[in-house]
């Protein structure tokens, strides 16, 4: 029985790896050794354009890139625009998921097929249909503040200004996500048991007490995936900006004045348009490292929540 | 059994009738403008819905911008079809492999599987980047449909994983007793059993593929191999003012496969969009 078992066991593991090769080859060149390589090229002094071979300098890029008041900016830019994306998505995406699965809600069918429709649409279309909305002379934008509301002083040339340009591109990622993260609160509130909903309308629970002791503590798993989710997303918006500030070639993306140069578009201009693959590679580093901060973040507050 | 709706119901759901329409502007707003004509397009006040309707923008897509947009739009589809026919296939082995047999080193593979989701992909493009320049791949099909393959692989790997798990074990066993392969089975039983998982991996595969930008922008440069993502980009730099009508028009053309896609196959992405990411 045991020599039955093992040759088992060792078919088990053989036909296991054959069926994962395939996959894991097309990972393991295209993400595992790439992510490994960066690593390394991060240590390493490389422009590809004028130096032949990469130099080890050690924690140089790291020391160059933190100080460079671009990266500070990007930095900035980048948590400026996290700060403003997480709660709003949270609080939309939250209060569409409810109002759709309220059990007397007749358009829930037609409201998912449409919230759905921006996730179809390629982001670099999106970011044009909003860019020609808020163009000043022909815009749709414009023409409803000056014409339909009566009120010109609204006007604004929306994104050659610097307050409002990562503001316009806030709209265009939120309305982009925002279904998918409606999806995530539907499926956490349907979730929920609807036992515990009943015997709390039987206690007498008022919508508002229904909604703080009954519905929300309950959706904790849902606020730490959305959580992952909106953090992923705000922290490497890029094809938006490009798209939407880069009209006169790669320098002037992230304008103006650098006022929508993000973590993500900045590392892309060190390494693809200036070349300097050691500063790009240093740059995309300390994003993750965010990244996994903010992960670090999210996962304490979801759990603190349990108190 | 029929309750009694009040006024208040009405007025609710009419107002969020209205909501999805304001949701949807700038769509509806794109695609009266490619039906437009010039006059109209630039004159203020704006009205969404034209007087007079044109063709004259789709006859400029398919005559002066032909050249340069059929080949983006054959690009996308080469590079999308492909990746998502080598997504599913290399994705549903190794998803049949994961839920299905157990053998060592599986945690690695979904160890790795699961930092791709979460890792900013701009550093697997330096490397890939210089990879492909020495290879001589950089601006061609091929060039995209390799990255694309492994970065999009995870998403539909994880839904079609969930829907093996959810086979009973008694149909797996009882074609073993009768003789059957390992490979087999996963084709002849496996397979069958999760087409609708399978339709959802394909669609979700299929939308990110045909949208992707950032291996797009930094992987060709040569007009030859762009695709649309990227090529509408060139379209508007290159047709600069009085454009809106033209782009507008490129704009819809773009998003007609994945959005008919979507439409038809509706249920099956939402369910998909959900096994992905709960489990992701």
């Amino acid at each position: 029985m045991r020599s039955l078992g093992q040759s088992k066991k060792i078919r088990d593991n053989i036909d296991g790896w054959l069926f994962v090769l395939p996959a894991f080859l097309f990972l393991f060149s295209f993400m595992i050794y790439p992510i490994a390589h960066t690593f390394l090229l991060s240590f390493q002094k490389f422009n590809f354009v004028y130096d032949s071979n990469p130099v080890f300098i050690g924690l140089s890029n790291y020391v160059k890139v933190l100080k460079t008041p671009l990266f500070i900016t990007a930095l900035k830019n980048t948590l400026r625009f996290t700060l403003w994306y997480i709660p709003s998505v949270f609080i939309l995406g939250f209060m569409i998921g409810y109002v759709i699965t309220l059990p007397n809600f007749v358009g829930s069918r037609i409201s998912k097929i449409v919230l759905f429709i921006p996730m179809v649409i390629p982001l670099s279309m999106s970011a044009y249909m909003f860019l020609f909305m808020v163009n000043p002379q022909w815009g749709l934008l414009n023409s409803f503040l000056a014409d339909t509301l009566h009120m010109p002083m609204l006007v604004r040339d929306w994104m050659n200004d610097t307050r409002y340009a990562l503001k316009i591109i806030l709209v265009v990622t939120i309305w982009q996500n925002i279904g998918f993260v409606a999806l995530m609160f539907m499926s956490g509130i349907q979730g929920i048991s609807s036992s515990i909903l009943e015997a709390a309308t039987i206690d007498g629970a008022s919508a508002y007490r229904k909604m703080w002791s009954v519905i929300l503590p309950n959706l904790k798993e849902t606020f730490q995936i959305v959580g992952i989710l909106t953090i992923v997303t705000s922290v490497k918006l890029f094809s938006q900006v490009v798209t939407m500030t880069g009209a006169l070639g790669p320098n002037s993306a992230g304008g103006p004045a650098n006022s929508t140069l993000t973590l993500y578009v900045a590392t892309w201009k060190s390494a693809f348009v200036n070349y300097d693959m050691g500063i790009g590679s240093a740059m995309g580093y300390l994003m993750s490292l965010i990244i996994f901060l903010l992960f670090g973040i999210n996962f304490f507050v979801t759990k603190s929540e349990r108190a | 059994m029929k309750t009694k709706r009040s006024f208040w119901h009405y007025a609710g759901e009419i107002l969020i009738l209205l909501l999805l329409l304001i949701f949807l502007i700038p769509l509806i707003q794109t695609f009266f403008t490619a039906l437009k004509p010039d006059q109209e397009i630039y004159k203020t006040p704006i009205n969404i819905i034209p007087h007079t309707y044109t063709s004259a923008h789709y006859r400029h897509v398919f005559t002066k911008l032909s050249k340069d947009f059929l080949s983006f739009f054959r690009n996308s589809v080469v590079v999308t079809s492909s990746s998502v026919v080598l997504i599913l296939g290399l994705g549903s082995l190794a998803a049949f492999s994961l839920a299905r047999i157990d053998f060592t080193g599986k945690t690695v593979v979904v160890f790795f599987v699961s930092l791709i989701l979460s890792v900013p992909l701009i550093i697997t493009v330096i490397p890939i980047f210089m990879m492909e320049t020495a290879m001589g791949i950089k601006n061609s099909n091929l060039g995209l449909i390799l990255p694309y393959t492994a970065v999009y692989l995870p998403v539909p790997l994880f839904i079609m994983f969930n829907n093996f798990l959810q086979v009973p074990t008694e149909l797996e066993e009882s074609a073993y007793i009768d003789g059957a392969g390992r490979y087999q089975i996963f084709l002849k039983i496996f397979i069958p059993l999760i087409k609708g998982g399978l339709v959802a991996a394909g669609i979700i595969s299929f939308i990110n593929c045909w949208g992707e930008f950032l291996y797009a922008l930094i992987l060709n440069t040569k007009r030859s191999a762009t695709t649309l993502p990227i090529g509408i980009m060139m379209i508007n730099d290159e047709e600069q003012a009085w454009a809106l009508g033209p782009m507008s028009a490129v704009m819809i053309l773009s998003i007609i496969i994945p959005m008919s896609l979507y439409m038809i196959f509706q249920k099956n992405f939402i369910k998909g969009l959900m096994e992905g990411s709960v489990k992701g």
